[in-house]
């Protein structure tokens, strides 16, 4: 079975994770296409084609090196699709916000992202299972976690709202795992560490002041629970047919 | 007596070109007239800075957010939200969603109430099943969902409000008005009820046109109320040069107006010739003087322009640069306006004062 991960600078950490934990799933294999930034912007699918390319050389190169030399997403060579990260986040919604105020920002979010554009496109253009992902929570600036998140809707609140927005889209949400978010609803601190930037060949961390980007270990137990339900999925689809 | 070197026949010849019109003005290109004002503290972009205030204090926040300096957003804009809704939602206007501040008095009730001196009235106004905030009634487009709703959005801003000026270096404060409404129970709205939302009750609601001694008084206490938590600040006062939309004294709109801003100009000189805490910037002359023609106003004469903007703001930090980096004089290129902020256009500006107009039937011809 082979996934295709359409991403931006989040891909590095999915990519070092699947490096630890890819040969348990012998019969999976993932292939990343993903260019830091808003590289992915310029990347627009082409229907007679069917696949997704891009007119920009450097986003080009950066896309044959994450897949491993493909410089375009041919949509019918994957089974499957998992949309990461592309500026859809989960914001902090504070609990004394007007609903309309909430509801807004929550569509901005969502229709301003690359995330959505993509994840629409390829429900639209393939039979295939369709999934995505929010870029992770950013992690806590600071240690102290003394002040409660009573003031904020809870993750797992606002990704439903976010869901909601996906919802007539053939396309399911993976969400970030309770055990990957301290009392805060941050990401643990332990997830930042050492989180490698998008050069894939190139071992360079990011700064140990970046609080956005998470490691191999965050990565590799999110590809622990997202695989086998994309699996799942693309399995009961073959079943129907 | 003999006259001879070192002795003055009068105090005026020791004096330096600027306090002469003909120098200082009468030949002086309008865009290069220079000095109007001697800031009396240093602001660097550290420092951390709250506006609020009338319409024209909009302004005052996005220059320096647009110069890099530390404009404080204690209401942050919900991560995600765009540039469009978040100015539709009153967000990034002031340091905190209190929507404009047109009085003294007005000023005075949101840090009372911030500090919890006093807790403001439960009053809600209501239409077609929205609930709208008597103190701040445009603050959402469509009004609020509940009371409650309302409530707690008002809390968050207070919440903000406070912090603000508890943590603010300099605190920007425009006047903007002396005339306000007055609810019988004691406190003031910014708009008279029955205008954006509310019902007007000639029993309850008051008109009331402060006078120079309220005024003062008013922001005294606002001033001596914010330093009991932040006893460093400093104010800076400006007047918003944006004549009265109407007025309920009885007087013609442009006599009021000029009664109104006379008043709110001598507030902001008797305040900052008396206390080193206090200094004034001079935004109003620069766009109402007589040298500059009212080129400044946009064709209902009473807007101002987006270049008058940038032309006040510039003066502004061209004023600073002068006074504490001995420049001599602004170079011609400093003094040449330039786009808006964010070529945004001057229709960008919150002014519930605007609403006035469309209850004015000639203004609508």
């Amino acid at each position: 079975m082979n996934i295709c991960v359409i991403s931006n600078s989040h891909a590095a950490s999915l990519k070092n994770g699947w490096e630890t934990i890819g040969e348990r799933f012998p019969n999976i294999d993932i292939t990343f296409f993903a260019a830091p930034n808003r590289g992915m912007s310029g990347v627009k699918f082409d229907v007679e084609s069917r696949a997704y390319k891009t007119r920009n050389h450097s986003v080009r190169k950066v896309l044959a090196m994450t897949s491993g030399g493909y410089g375009r997403i041919d949509i019918d060579s994957y089974n499957a699709f998992l949309v990461y990260g592309l500026f859809l986040d989960i914001p902090k919604l504070d609990l004394r916000l007007s609903e309309a105020v909430k509801s807004v920002t929550l569509d901005d979010c969502v229709a301003r992202s690359l995330n959505f554009r993509f994840v629409k496109e390829l429900a639209e253009n393939t039979c295939s299972p369709v999934f995505y992902a929010a870029s992770p929570v950013p992690a806590s600036k600071t240690d102290d976690l003394s002040s409660a998140v009573k003031n904020h809707h809870s993750y797992r609140e606002v990704s439903s709202w976010v869901e909601a927005r996906y919802a007539h889209i053939r396309a399911s949400i993976i969400k970030q795992s309770d055990d990957t978010l301290d009392e805060n609803e941050c990401s643990k601190m332990v997830f930042t560490v050492g989180s490698k930037r998008l050069k894939f060949g190139k071992e360079e961390s990011h700064s140990e002041l970046d609080f956005k980007h998470m490691n191999g270990v965050f990565g590799a137990q999110f590809l622990e629970s997202a695989v086998p339900r994309i699996r799942s999925q693309y399995a009961s689809g073959v079943a129907e047919i | 007596v003999p006259l001879g070197i070192g002795i003055v026949m009068n105090p005026y010849e020791s004096l330096g070109e600027n306090s002469f019109w003909a120098t200082a003005v009468g030949r002086v290109e309008p865009l290069n007239i220079y000095g109007l004002w001697e800031p009396k503290r240093r602001l660097l972009r550290r420092h951390k800075i709250a506006t609020y205030g009338s319409c024209f204090a909009q302004h005052i926040g996005r220059a320096l957010q647009k110069r890099k300096y530390n404009w404080m957003q204690c209401e942050e804009t919900p991560h995600g939200l765009s540039a469009e809704n978040a100015s539709n939602y009153n967000y990034g206007i002031y340091s905190s969603r209190t929507g404009n501040i047109y009085t003294a008095s007005l000023l005075l009730q949101w840090v009372e109430w911030a500090l919890k001196v006093s807790v403001p009235p439960e009053e809600v106004w209501e239409k077609n099943g929205r609930y709208f905030d008597p103190f701040r009634p445009n603050i959402e487009p469509d009004g609020f969902m509940s009371e409650n709703e309302m409530l707690r959005s008002r809390e968050l801003t207070l919440e903000a409000f406070k912090q603000s000026f508890a943590e603010a270096n300099l605190f920007v404060f425009t006047l903007g008005l002396t005339e306000g409404w007055i609810n019988t129970e004691g406190y003031e709205y910014p708009m008279c009820p029955g205008t954006v939302a509310g019902e007007y009750n000639k029993e309850v609601h008051h008109f009331k046109n402060h006078t120079f001694r309220e005024i003062i008084r008013d922001i005294r206490r606002s001033v001596a109320l914010i330093r009991t938590i932040n006893p460093k600040v400093r104010i800076l006062l400006t007047v918003s040069p944006v004549p009265l939309t109407a007025t309920m004294s009885g007087n013609h709109v442009l006599t009021a107006t000029t009664e109104s801003k006379s008043v709110l100009r001598a507030v902001a000189g008797e305040l900052s010739r008396s206390k080193i805490l206090f200094d004034y910037f001079p935004s109003y002359e620069i766009i109402t003087s007589s040298p500059f023609q009212g080129v400044f106003y946009n064709e209902n004469k009473r807007t101002v322009r987006p270049e008058g903007v940038d032309f006040v703001m510039q003066s502004f930090f061209d004023c600073m640069d002068m006074k504490f980096k001995t420049q001599a004089k602004p170079t011609a290129r400093t003094r040449k306006t330039s786009q808006s902020d964010n070529g945004r256009s001057n229709d960008y500006v919150v002014c519930e004062e605007e609403l006035l107009a469309a209850f004015n039937v000639s203004d609508k011809q």
